[in-house]
């Protein structure tokens, strides 16, 4: 490559410069729905000899019409209502049972902060699977029992450095595998945030009591989910369509976020829909949107948090299904003991 | 609501061009700007590239990468388009927003070289240098023979450089 060669290739970029654009893959999605090819050609057939049915039905058709605009049944619930009612809290007579696959995307590579990826470009966005999540609380917005398990992998990268975070509770507690780590967390949630809770310590089967001040941890920590049903719950959703997912139809609702830790941003939630249940919320480059365990990157890197629901369901509240929510019960000869490193009184 | 019922690849195919899409958007942005001369209409050819791409991703055969194959999808709409806006339209003609205000005599000399080029040249050399294609992407792209792809590429450049080796 000569002189000359460079000359080119700087005009060429000075030309069209590269301008960082975001992808709307819905838009492709809702295209492939509404496009003339995915409508099948119904060809039209003129039969003039029944033209004089036309104004009979023209009367019926507006009869129709004003019946249906004046009818009671016309405001059956909207598709926000529906999704919205599929992920409510319930009453304190249920126990809602979650559980979810957190996978980071990242789009660029990071060269600063507690994740390093030594690339000079992704060709691909890359798939960092950092935690699942199961989660058991009690119905009802007020205070209710909670447990969470949650299963931290450290993504390994070649050429990469990733840490993960302490978690509101600390480190997670380490595991014989040496990729997984698991927390497994329950107590007290409040209106809006953590009331008490006990870590499970396996090691030494004890219980650390842990409590800080009420307004410290939010509760929502524990459940993506809670993020969008405040967001429908409060007009900040609008339906984006139908789209296919990972091969399953389901309806897009575009929501807006706006919560007192996740700071604003917007997500895609994807719903079934025939019943409702949640399948996946992506959460779109939210930098201040921070789970417990979740790699914090440098804010300017565009990042998305994939959440993919494998369960979400209320069952009735028994004694069996109760137990679930309680840390205690599911480990009766643990000793609970102070984290004297927190400052705490005495337990 | 029509269901679609989907096979495993398939549903594996969805995910893979999802993100290709997701990574490349971009630069097939870009070179759909340099083609079209128009962004909006850039905007539409890449998202229609893709469009085709899902539909018939049950075409692809593997004989060439999935990457290569989904370019060739956005290269036909591209194309498609650009048939589309006429002979009116004069590609290279637009100023792009991250240009420079006055641009160096220079990238005039270089916009006029690429005018004269042929549309397989320019196809090429916007493919190699925006968005860093290896040859065997191109031709599938473009649906040529890799060893055509080095030939027009060289030809492309050789005639650039020419103009630019005049001008200077």
């Amino acid at each position: 490559m000569n002189h000359l060669d460079d000359l080119v290739d700087e005009s060429l970029d000075r030309l069209f410069p590269l301008q960082p654009e975001q992808g709307d893959w819905q838009d492709i999605l809702t295209r492939l729905q509404t496009s003339p090819e995915a409508v099948p050609f119904i060809p039209t057939v003129r039969r003039r000899r029944f033209r004089w049915l036309l104004a009979p039905i023209a009367v019926l058709a507006a009869a129709a019409a004003a019946l249906l605009i004046s009818a009671p049944w016309r405001d059956g619930p909207s598709v926000i209502a529906k999704a919205s009612a599929a992920i409510s809290a319930g009453s304190p007579t249920d126990v809602l049972h979650e559980q979810a696959q957190m996978t980071l995307l990242v789009r660029r590579c990071p060269t600063s902060g507690p994740v390093i990826l030594h690339c000079r470009k992704l060709r691909k966005p890359l798939r960092l699977p950092i935690e699942s999540i199961a989660l058991w609380v009690e119905g009802g917005t007020g205070h209710r029992s909670f447990r969470a398990i949650q299963r931290v992998h450290t993504p390994h990268r070649p050429n990469a450095k990733i840490e993960i975070p302490a978690g509101p509770f600390g480190n997670a507690t380490a595991t014989s595998t040496a990729q997984t780590q698991v927390v497994e967390i329950g107590g007290h949630l409040g209106p809006t945030h953590v009331a008490d809770a006990l870590v499970y310590q396996r090691y030494r089967n004890t219980l650390l009591r842990f409590t800080q001040k009420p307004t410290s941890i939010s509760a929502d920590a524990f459940d993506p989910i809670a993020l969008v049903r405040h967001a429908l719950a409060t007009g900040q959703a609008r339906v984006a369509g139908t789209a296919m997912l990972h091969g399953r139809p389901v309806r897009a609702i575009t929501v807006q976020l706006h919560n007192l830790d996740a700071g604003s941003g917007t997500a895609t939630y994807y719903v079934d829909p025939t019943t409702y249940a949640p399948v996946e919320i992506v959460f779109h480059h939210a930098p201040n949107l921070r789970f417990p365990y979740t790699p914090i990157f440098d804010p300017s890197v565009p990042i998305d948090i994939q959440v993919r629901f494998s369960t979400f369901r209320r069952m009735p509240a028994t004694p069996a299904t109760q137990a679930l929510t309680d840390i205690r019960a599911q480990h009766k000869s643990a000793k609970i003991v102070c984290a004297v490193e927190f400052g705490l009184p005495d337990c | 609501m029509r269901v679609t019922v989907m096979t495993e690849p398939e549903r594996g195919l969805l995910d893979e061009i999802e993100a290709i899409y997701r990574a490349n958007v971009s630069e097939m942005r870009r070179v759909a700007r340099a083609i079209l001369g128009d962004p909006e209409a850039a905007y539409d050819a890449v998202q229609d590239g893709f469009v085709r791409a899902v539909r018939h991703r049950a075409n692809y055969r593997g004989e060439c990468s999935l990457e290569g194959w989904v370019w060739g999808c956005v290269m036909n709409a591209i194309r498609e388009t650009s048939r589309t806006l006429g002979k009116h339209r004069q590609p290279l003609d637009g100023r792009e927003p991250g240009g420079l205000a006055v641009p160096p005599h220079q990238d005039e000399v270089v916009r006029v070289a690429l005018r004269r080029l042929s549309e397989r040249q320019r196809l090429v050399l916007f493919l190699r240098h925006y968005a860093d294609l290896d040859y065997s992407e191109i031709g599938a792209a473009l649906g040529i023979a890799t060893g055509t792809v080095g030939a027009t590429l060289h030809a492309a450049r050789a005639a650039v450089r020419s103009a630019l080796e005049g001008d200077v």
